[in-house]
């Protein structure tokens, strides 16, 4: 124990300790991250509060439904923290654990492997513990704020998810562990990231599926009813159920047992983390020196690729694109945010269908007029703005994923200009590519919409301005440490860069939206005559965007990239 | 062919490369030493275009970097003394990739790639991804990208770190060979016996500081007047111009001092 203690010191000390050129960019970037974890804590808070205050009083007459209510919610957001920690402890855990630039270090010094296990388990603990508990505690600090609960729940709760991120957290560490020793490095991550991805789009399509429905319910006692489907609670098997029972038990109008749920929470956890820190004697090591192996590939994949000659295209401004898409087809990242964006498209597509049969009693279809605006510019601005999110991990940070291998572009006869619209390109993909398919997808549905030969230049111009801010933020501000995917260095750096570029692309697309629905807006203070000029003039300011943010990536932006090729 | 002239670069108050000036010539190997931190990766970065100088200026090939890097790098090739390569790309993958970069006609990037990997024996692993190669593979597909558009100018920085020494000796032989075609190589090391075999003429950097320069023979000749020729190594001749020297004594005395397998109240001491 005393060397976990040394290590787990050390690890503490450089968390703590900021020092450097650096020190107050490190500290602004803390004290922003503690804000807005905190801040979502309390959104998280408030929309619980409001809803179980609503229970309360649209339920106080049938008190046995409203507990029934509360239990599916409480579990359901316990539930919801264990898959966090299935889905993003996975990754946490992988980079602490195994991927940790010191673990070699650590191992050549005279300490048990245990210890250095240890250390990094409970570091990797911690991690998810601040991560996932988010999730959770908020609702049931709610749910004990609206039942006028004493100090010892809110104690029993925070040690619950405790308990249950322990005990989650060490039996995803013994199944880490066995499949690190049993299997080589490279194929985990594959099988890591797969696995994440697989969760990922679960939630989403569950979360989507879910407030399509409670949308769909119309008035708040069909969403109650709704909400009373779920049989969260005889999931008897599931830890999150032990937790929920544990501390409902402390609440005597519930009438639940909780010594049972404890006990047997307790054991999973003491239990999981004693085999793990026991078994790492034998597998730790063994794991992490097989984490970087490759299976040789097989001999068709080899033949296929020897086919791939003749003419091409050359030149910068190809090769680039050409290998920026070829590696793109090999990041599994890319088809996790393309399938969740491609989800998130179908489902409002699908409310709004719902929306659109339920409230208008007009024919949907192809308009043009200002009238049509206010749901067809949306049409517009949703893709675009998942094709906006997808290109901020890919085409958008390109220049930054470019990372140490950068040198290549550098010592070659490379142009910046060529350079940045080769990058640009790449930017412009996804939300072109979203736009352009959701706009020929409206043309068979009934929903509002702009007709295809007004969409489609509206798409390819919105898309431009959100490519050209993206790649100027990445050629001004980039961080070639960036590292998105799972396992690919140490400490998966980039985070930040990227919702950086994914807020700003937000608020680009909030901006062209906008003047999109300026003919809408402005309607009542111009008058319905203006209507068909102040369309015309939207247009014009959309172009003239534009052309501004083309202007600046083609000029100061190219400029700035020039020096970069040249000066490091 | 290559030359660097008053060529410095300053960072705030340190300057890493002071007034650098040399030549090396068509048909010649340079070899470039210094200790660690001598500013040999930093001058190469300026000749190659990759580090704007503070002053000065580098021509390759009759080609001023600063004025015109993009035709400089059309006619050079490097190696960076780290094999940085695109994880996601294939070996072969990523020569394409160069060889489009620079313009070369398909069918003979094919060939080149095809002779290369022959060269380097990673014609079984072309089409693996480059993230599964090892460092000193790495290092082979970095030199093989070097190489692939028969430059002829090459820079190298370290080349045969991470090597094994069948690789080291093929890097050698294939160096010998552009020079006698006609190429100029300037390459960094710090295995002495490699610039002492392999280069032409050397040249010693010591805190951004080029110390000495010429052929082994001329340098011997200076720093150690009274030593016979083939006496004086080109590693003594390195520790004296560097003042390594110093240092002997204390890794003798560092050497005496090591702790023993009982702990260090139980080492023995030499006398």
């Amino acid at each position: 124990m005393e060397f976990i203690w040394i290590i787990l010191r050390r690890d503490l000390k450089s968390l703590f300790t900021l020092r450097g050129k650096g020190s107050l960019r490190e500290k602004l970037g803390l004290m922003a991250g503690a804000v807005v974890w905190f801040g979502l804590g309390a959104v998280l808070n408030y929309g619980a509060l409001k809803m179980f205050q609503f229970l309360a009083g649209s339920l106080s007459v049938v008190p046995e439904l409203r507990r029934a209510v509360e239990i599916n919610v409480l579990n359901g957001s316990s539930l919801f923290v264990l898959v966090m920690v299935l889905l993003m402890g996975i990754q946490t855990t992988y980079k602490t654990v195994y991927e940790s630039a010191d673990v070699g270090f650590l191992l050549s010094q005279p300490v048990p492997v245990w210890t250095v296990f240890g250390a990094k388990f409970v570091v990797s603990f911690a991690t998810t513990l601040v991560l996932s508990i988010l999730y959770g505690l908020p609702v049931w600090i709610a749910f004990g704020s609206v039942r006028g609960l004493g100090s010892g729940f809110y104690f029993l709760a925070a040690a619950g998810f405790v308990t249950l991120l322990l005990a989650a957290h060490a039996v995803l560490n013994l199944l880490l562990m066995a499949a690190m020793k049993h299997l080589p490095g490279r194929k985990m991550k594959q099988m890591f990231i797969a696995f994440s991805a697989v969760f990922g789009v679960l939630i989403v399509l569950m979360s989507q599926l879910l407030s399509s429905r409670m949308s769909r319910a119309g008035d708040p006692v069909a969403m109650i009813e709704e909400l009373g489907k779920g049989q969260l609670s005889r999931m008897w098997y599931l830890p999150s159920t032990w937790m929920t029972n544990g501390i409902l038990g402390s609440v005597a109008e519930f009438g639940i047992d909780g010594t049972k749920g404890w006990v047997a929470l307790l054991l999973l956890a003491a239990g999981a983390t004693y085999a793990a820190l026991t078994l790492s004697t034998r597998w730790y090591l063994s794991g992490w020196s097989g984490r970087a192996e490759e299976l040789v590939p097989a001999k068709r994949k080899r033949r296929r690729a020897a086919r791939v000659t003749g003419n091409r295209l050359q030149g910068v401004y190809w090769s680039v694109l050409r290998k920026d898409l070829k590696t793109l087809w090999r990041d599994p990242v890319v088809w996790y945010t393309v399938v969740v964006g491609v989800i998130g498209l179908a489902f409002f597509a699908y409310n709004m269908m719902g929306a659109v049969s339920q409230g208008s009693e007009g024919t949907p279809g192809a308009m043009d007029g200002a009238g049509a605006f206010l749901p067809s510019s949306i049409m517009i601005a949703m893709p675009a703005l998942m094709g906006a999110v997808t290109s901020s991990q890919t085409g958008g940070v390109s220049l930054s994923r470019e990372g140490k291998s950068f040198w290549i572009l550098r010592a070659g006869p490379v142009n910046a200009r060529s350079l940045v619209l080769a990058k640009f390109t790449y930017a412009i993909l996804p939300p072109l590519a979203f736009v352009s398919a959701f706009s020929v997808f409206l043309e068979f549905t009934g929903l509002p919409h702009l007709s295809l030969w007004l969409a489609l230049p509206i798409g390819f111009i919105s898309s431009a301005i959100l490519a050209s801010l993206q790649i100027l933020l990445d050629v001004y501000y980039p961080d070639f440490e960036l590292k998105i995917e799972l396992g690919a260095g140490v400490g998966g750096r980039g985070t930040g860069k990227v919702l950086i570029t994914m807020f700003s692309s937000m608020a680009m697309v909030f901006l062209i939206a906008l003047v999109l629905l300026s003919p809408v807006l402005l309607e009542s203070r111009l008058g319905e005559g203006a209507g068909p000029a102040v369309t015309y003039v939207s247009y014009l300011v959309l172009i003239l965007l534009a052309f501004g943010m083309i202007c600046a990536l083609l000029g100061p932006g190219t400029r700035r990239l020039s020096r970069m090729l040249a000066d490091m | 062919m290559i030359e660097a002239i008053n060529l410095t670069k300053r960072y705030g108050s340190l300057t890493a490369v002071d007034n650098l000036s040399l030549v090396v010539k068509p048909g010649e190997i340079f070899g470039f030493l210094g200790p660690n931190g001598a500013g040999k990766t930093t001058s190469i970065k300026m000749l190659v275009g990759l580090l704007s100088p503070t002053s000065g200026r580098a021509v390759v090939d009759g080609i001023d970097v600063a004025e015109d890097p993009v035709g400089a790098k059309r006619v050079l090739g490097y190696v960076p003394d780290t094999p940085e390569v695109y994880e996601r790309l294939t070996a072969r993958e990523l020569l394409r990739f160069v060889g489009d970069l620079r313009r070369l006609p398909p069918v003979e990037t094919e060939n080149r790639i095809e002779e290369l990997m022959a060269l380097f024996e990673l014609t079984d692993r072309q089409d693996e991804l480059l993230g599964g190669y090892s460092h000193g593979m790495r290092q082979k597909v970095c030199i093989a990208a070097a190489l692939l558009a028969r430059p002829k100018v090459l820079f190298l920085d370290e080349p045969t770190v991470g090597l094994d020494p069948r690789s080291a000796r093929l890097v050698k032989d294939v160096l010998r060979t552009i020079a006698d075609d006609g190429g100029a190589v300037f390459v960094s090391t710090h295995v002495l016996e490699i610039a002492e075999r392999m280069c032409d003429r050397v040249g010693i950097i010591q805190n951004g500081v080029l110390i000495a320069q010429g052929t082994v023979a001329e340098l011997r000749s200076k720093a150690l007047p009274g030593v016979e020729g083939a006496d004086a190594s080109l590693e003594d001749l390195f520790l004296k111009l560097t003042g390594g020297e110093e240092y002997r004594e204390l890794i003798s005395h560092l050497s005496s001092d090591r702790p023993s397998s009982e702990g260090p109240s139980g080492g023995a001491r030499a006398g």
